[in-house]
């Protein structure tokens, strides 16, 4: 008897055991589900790429103020490689995100192929929503389709720091092509105490990865048809010689590899005077605004960025970009959509602080770039070249229509000229293997 | 009859716990991910493509180019961590003053952390300001860029890699060279066999179980190694440091082509499964106990 | 003639070795000494081992804005259920794997040992997806539940337990003792220096986990302290000193539980080595 009791209660333990173990996993939902209910107020979940206190915060919380029954909480995400799976995974996973940011066209199309991304024309329709009267050309679309509004209008130019130029006697150009863009960066180039100072800056990530191509081709530089890879046209060979003569001949630049090791970020080399000037959009006006952290005793001059000698086109490159869009797993399509309008229009005017060029036509330039520039605009900028630069209306516009593979197709161009500027392989062979990696993924 | 069957219900309940953990996060996403790999999966709709996804992959750069690095990686860590532990291990046995102060420094690599030492490295094997570099530049003109150069970024994470385990080889080393018989040992002295003879045929033999060991747990570490790619390099200069891992990492969550990245998960889970079988086969044919 | 040949030996074998150590303890030293300095001395040439100016980093990274008390509660949350479940799950599964007789019992253990080779890192996609439909995404029982269910400790205990004869459970049957009272009161204390090892050594793995939390963490506030590293590193604006001092922090626990369980880690170790 007694032994059978005690056989009962080891077979009872070892049960609950398992069972503790396989309910075990189901506890961690159940928590979320009930903290979700005992609200009342619809709540939206919004993942961003920029830092909250640099803006985003004032649109949610200006938002919340017009719709005060809606609840937004705002997850910034790192927006490199890793912070973005993060999103993916988080998005994949069934994590409540309403509402969230894509920075790159290439993520863009893979949340959409994904299934993580809403169309929103229909909503659009029913709102008497009009694009092309919001922004203007440009609007990235995939299949026809609109998967989000875009909250900014990037594009790339050179910043200069005045007093080297002064300093090396170099007047500070208006217009320039890239050859003479890499003869000024050289001869700014200059040992100072052990240290290099170098002549310029960029990153491959925002930078690098779209340089000629983007200037040049405009919308789909990677294709030449649908299956044929683009790595074949003159500008890629252009582009290379650049890389080639300010990376590895001049020195005037850091090479790409260095500098993402390094994690260096422009407004860091550039405000702490390591370089003299750098490519960069207008985000960094608020690190050159944040004097405490970045103290630093030159104006910051802007100037356009170079031109290729002989070709058509200007394009500005990312363009419309910042785009916001619904996963199509929210519980709370309406808010969403609120937000997703309130933010692609009016909520722009609190992101100009934190250096976002508005898209919307609705906001007046003049105002965005004083808001832009800061209260200490005059001691810290130009604020004429900017001015000239920043609204350019010259600078075209494109949006992408091809996509297949596209994050094959930047990472074996990424691969490439990092072989390439490492001294791996020459110029030829670096087109070569692109164009023939690229036709391969294509075909 | 009824005995047994108690016995059989005991016995299942017993290792229920484990084994049923075991089998949701081990066997089951084992046989998942065989299962993915035939197919074509972007996370939306799933289709059946047989072994297309291989197919592409013999012909694809990236993986021909991940699969190098992975044999190089492996050819690059396992015989010297291995050599370096045993060298070690015999010297200090037998001639060190102090062996329990070496051999706890030895081992402590093996408790870091490995985001911290990967930061730690990025400082070391900085190219320009780096310590290493600094004392490089004292007696010659040049030194290498090492994570940013195609050419050494592979060797300086297999560096990384010898110095996590290198002390660990070395402590289960010590701890064997203490069963080695010592009657055979004064046999041989007494025989007169150089110190070199007594190495070679008796030490190295009766070391053998210990050295498939170590050799087949420094083969899959080896084999699975990902960590310092994804913080240091992002698989970079160019490819040359991503590997089978890191490039399964990327084709899943990067391009989002998870029937592909299954496959290169597959056929390095087939790789190691045939280490695993050679193993048992194996061990009672070289392995002398 | 012969002794001193020989103490002039062991002097040049010890002198060789201390070299090879300072070798390997030197990133050690250089992430303690730089958590010392101010940012701009880290990349001064050339370099000092002992910092110029001392500055108390750890102050910035403990108090500061950051949330690295977060991150090591987490750890020590993940980590501590993860390892007294597998103490537990381990011990049972080492029993019923050796003292119980039955049908089918090698086999499951041939599957078991099978797979204790393969690494986590090649099912990352279907676990995954399991892990979302078990609602355990994202919530800090994705690192523990893997982690309370390991093969490898269930395979160190078995090892251990092999070597305690049968007859011992024999002899505790005669006396009317259930298995489970076996098990624990008779067989535990024997077992002592078994579990030891695999507290010490799955402690070290579980704080050291990189790959799972990276794949099946998103929200920061659940950040264990790798991945807290990693955060530290975007948010401090990559200030190496803050870093190193961070870094410090992290790998200081598991070290310091081997200075004083090394004995133990050896002994564990070797005996997964010799006897595997």
């Amino acid at each position: 008897m007694k032994k059978k009791t005690k056989q009962a209660l080891s077979i009872g333990m070892m049960a609950i055991l398992t069972i503790g173990l396989v309910s075990g996993c189901g506890s961690g939902k159940k928590e979320k589900v009930a903290e979700e209910k005992k609200e009342d107020k619809k709540k939206i979940v919004v993942w961003g790429p920029i830092p909250e206190e640099n803006g985003p915060q004032d649109v949610c919380d200006h938002f919340m103020e017009e719709h005060p029954d809606i609840e937004v909480e705002y997850v910034r995400y790192v927006n490199d490689d890793q912070g973005n799976v993060k999103l993916d995974t988080a998005l994949m996973s069934g994590e409540q995100i309403d509402v969230y940011f894509t920075q790159f066209e290439d993520y863009y199309v893979k949340r959409i192929e994904a299934g993580m991304a809403e169309a929103l024309d229909p909503l659009l329709e029913k709102d008497g929503f009009d694009i092309q009267e919001a922004y203007g050309d440009g609007v990235w679309q995939y299949e026809g389709k609109t998967y989000g509004l875009p909250t900014n209008y990037d594009h790339q130019f050179v910043w200069i720091n005045e007093k080297m130029f002064q300093e090396a006697g170099i007047e500070i150009p208006t217009s320039w092509t890239w050859d003479e863009y890499a003869e000024i960066t050289k001869k700014l180039t200059k040992d100072a105490d052990g240290v290099k100072i170098y002549g310029g800056f960029m990153k491959w990530q925002d930078v690098g990865r779209l340089m000629g191509r983007g200037q040049v081709l405009g919308a789909d530089s990677f294709y030449k048809s649908d299956t044929e890879s683009n790595f074949d046209d003159p500008v890629y060979q252009q582009t290379l010689e650049l890389f080639d003569r300010m990376m590895l001949q001049d020195g005037s630049h850091m090479n790409f590899v260095e500098a993402t090791n390094s994690k260096l970020e422009p407004y860091g080399e550039f405000l702490s005077g390591k370089v003299a000037t750098c490519i960069s959009a207008p985000w960094i006006t608020r690190y050159i605004n944040d004097q405490e952290k970045y103290p630093h005793d030159f104006k910051t001059v802007a100037a356009p960025l170079p031109i290729t000698e002989g070709s058509e086109h200007n394009y500005g490159w990312p363009g419309l970009t910042g785009v916001i869009m619904m996963n199509p797993a929210t519980a709370q399509k309406e808010a969403a959509y609120d937000f997703i309008k309130y933010y692609g229009t009016e909520g722009q005017k609190y992101m100009c602080r934190a250096g976002k060029i508005p898209s919307w036509t609705g906001i007046d330039p003049e105002v965005a770039l004083n808001e832009m520039l800061g209260e200490n605009a005059e001691e810290l900028f130009d604020v004429d070249s900017f001015k000239n630069v920043i609204f350019d209306e010259k600078i075209e516009r494109y949006y992408n229509t091809k996509f297949n593979k596209l994050p094959e197709l930047e990472r074996i161009w990424k691969e490439e000229v990092e072989r390439f500027v490492t001294g791996e392989q020459d110029q030829e062979s670096t087109l070569a293997n692109a164009k023939e990696r690229g036709d391969q993924e294509l075909k | 009859m009824n005995r047994n069957k108690k016995n059989v219900l005991k016995g299942l309940l017993f290792i229920a716990p484990n084994y049923i953990g075991f089998f949701i996060f081990t066997l089951v996403p084992m046989v998942t991910a065989i299962v993915i790999s035939f197919t074509k999966w972007k996370m939306g709709d799933m289709e059946f493509i047989g072994l297309k996804n291989y197919l592409e992959l013999l012909s694809s750069r990236s993986f021909y180019k991940s699969f190098l690095n992975t044999v190089l990686f492996v050819l690059g860590t396992v015989p010297v961590t291995i050599v370096l532990g045993l060298g070690i291990a015999y010297f200090v046995d037998r001639y060190a003053y102090g062996k329990s102060l070496i051999r706890t420094i030895m081992f402590l690599p093996y408790t870091a952390n490995i985001v911290a030492i990967c930061y730690v490295w990025m400082m070391l094997f900085q190219p320009t300001y780096g310590p290493v570099n600094q004392l490089i530049l004292k007696f010659v003109k040049t030194a290498p860029g090492w994570l940013t150069s195609s050419e050494w970024a592979l060797i300086c994470i297999m560096a990384l890699q010898v110095w996590m385990y290198a002390g660990y080889c070395m402590v289960i080393y010590l701890a064997a060279l203490k069963q080695v018989p010592s009657d055979l040992m004064e046999a041989a002295a007494i025989d007169g066999a150089s110190r070199y003879k007594q190495f070679v045929h008796i030490i190295l033999p009766s070391l053998s179980p210990t050295t498939f060991f170590i050799l087949i747990t420094m083969l899959i570490n080896s084999l699975k190694i990902f960590a310092p790619m994804n913080i240091m390099t992002d698989g970079g200069p160019g490819d040359s440091t991503s590997v089978l891992v890191f490039q399964s990492y990327i084709t899943a969550f990067r391009y989002n082509d998870m029937g592909t990245a299954s496959a290169i998960s597959t056929i390095l889970f087939l790789i190691i499964l045939g280490i695993t079988l050679y193993q048992w086969k194996g061990q009672n044919k070289w392995v002398n106990y | 003639m012969m002794e001193q040949n020989r103490k002039v030996k062991k002097i040049i074998v010890t002198v060789l070795s201390f070299l090879i150590c300072a070798i390997v303890f030197f990133p050690i030293v250089y992430m303690i000494s730089n958590s010392f300095k101010v940012e701009l001395d880290i990349f001064k040439s050339p370099f000092h081992i002992i910092p110029e100016k001392f500055v108390n980093n750890y102050n910035s990274v403990w108090n500061g804005a950051y949330d690295f008390v977060r991150f090591y509660l987490n750890s020590l949350k993940v980590t501590a259920i993860s390892v007294c479940g597998l103490v537990i799950t381990s011990l049972l599964a080492a029993y019923g794997f050796s003292k119980i007789k039955y049908k089918g019992r090698d086999i499951l253990f041939l599957v078991y040992m099978a797979t204790l080779m393969i690494p986590t890192q090649l099912t990352m996609i279907p676990r995954f997806m399991i892990y979302k439909e078990l609602g355990i995404y994202n919530t800090h029982w994705a690192l523990i539940l893997p982690g309370m269910t390991t093969a490898f400790g269930t395979f160190l205990l078995r090892q251990f337990m092999i070597s305690i004869p049968y007859e011992m459970n024999e002899a505790a049957k005669i006396d009317g003792a259930g298995e489970l009272r076996i098990l624990f009161q008779i067989l535990l204390p024997l077992l002592k220096p078994g579990i030891i090892t695999l507290v010490l050594i799955s402690i070290v793995w579980s704080w050291n986990d990189y790959e799972n939390a990276m794949l099946f963490l998103t929200d920061k506030n659940l950040f264990t302290i790798p991945l807290g590293l990693i955060s530290f590193m975007d948010e401090t604006g990559k200030q190496y000193s803050l870093i190193m001092a961070a870094a410090v922090s992290a790998a200081l626990p598991p070290m310091i539980l081997f200075l004083f369980g090394q004995r133990y880690f050896v002994e564990g170790l070797a005996k997964g080595a010799v006897k595997g």
